[in-house]
């Protein structure tokens, strides 16, 4: 699994599913997380970040938000150094195949069906790092 | 008593599917995010139903050309149990922590239905839930036919509203 200091950024426009999703990590064992509101905070924090030398190393992101959407943050992410290869989820109550199709082709890492359980979760995290990872469990 | 309305058995809202998936929606979303049950009672239409819960949200219900609006309508001690459920923290039902909480899971419920009803056809749009204190709701007029759907959550009576507009 990602390492334990792992630094994820949280996006929702919903400070409850925030806070679900914070518990979830905290109970993984992952403690660094901050949260935006949506996808144009999202954006400046990435930047903000990077250009202070502690970049995000991990983003999940609700899709439906004000402002910018979520796949509209993994498009902008995917066609910007240093971005292109930050492992990003998508934590979104669009199960159709379609919105995962458009998701695949932009490169998301993996997605998270809402409603979800925290071992639902978990079980895509493994899989997000072993897919950043060649295909290697740790 | 319940008014029936004039229903047309043409529109697409109006149909056992809408109802079984955005009741499934509520059911999912509780027991997988709270592990909290929920059951169901037989809905019903009336046009001048009046919602009695403390918390709303509703949310646009379009699929071209048909449009209607879905709201979810809960009280306060129950989205707070909902959220300690959730979280593992107590919140005060009094606080404006409920509101973001109904908006999170109306946000499921509607996935939930959205996702399974367009794989039969429809063609339910993205929309944002805007949660509010119930009678803050904007007025929904009377002519318009409202399919209410009862359920109980710890006990406490809760319900889903469909309105078809048109």
């Amino acid at each position: 699994m990602f390492k334990p200091t792992t630094k994820f950024l949280i996006v929702d426009d919903f400070g409850t599913m925030r806070k679900i999703v914070k518990k979830a990590l905290t109970d993984l064992g992952y403690n660094n997380s901050v949260e935006a509101v949506d996808g144009a905070e999202a954006y400046k924090l990435l930047q903000e970040h990077a250009k202070a030398g502690q970049p995000f190393e991990f983003v999940i992101s609700d899709w439906n938000m004000p402002n910018m959407l979520g796949i509209d943050l993994l498009k902008k992410c995917r066609n910007e150094e240093p971005f292109k290869t930050i492992p990003f989820m998508l934590v979104t109550a669009e199960s159709e195949q379609a919105q995962i199709l458009e998701a695949a082709k932009v490169g998301v890492t993996d997605y998270v069906i809402k409603p979800f359980s925290p071992a639902m979760l978990k079980s895509k995290l493994e899989n997000a790092y072993k897919k950043v990872n060649g295909g290697k469990a740790a | 008593m319940s008014t029936a309305a004039k229903l047309s058995q043409e529109h697409p809202f109006l149909n056992r599917e809408v109802i079984m998936n955005f009741s499934n929606g509520v059911a999912e979303t509780l027991q997988t995010m709270a592990g909290v049950p929920s059951s169901f009672e037989k809905g019903f239409v009336e046009k001048n139903w009046k919602p009695v819960n403390e918390i709303s949200v509703f949310l646009d219900l379009k699929s071209e050309p048909y449009t209607g609006q879905i709201r979810f309508h809960f009280d306060r001690v129950v989205l707070a149990k909902l959220f300690e459920k959730m979280l593992g923290q107590t919140i005060d039902p009094q606080s404006k922590e409920v509101l973001d909480c109904v908006g999170e899971i109306s946000n499921m419920c509607y996935g939930y239905a959205k996702g399974k009803l367009n794989e039969k056809g429809f063609q339910l749009q993205m929309t944002i839930p805007h949660p509010c204190p119930t009678k803050d709701l904007p007025a929904a007029a009377s002519e318009h036919p409202h399919i209410i759907i009862p359920f109980k959550v710890f006990d406490h009576k809760c319900h889903i509203e469909i309105i078809i507009f048109g």
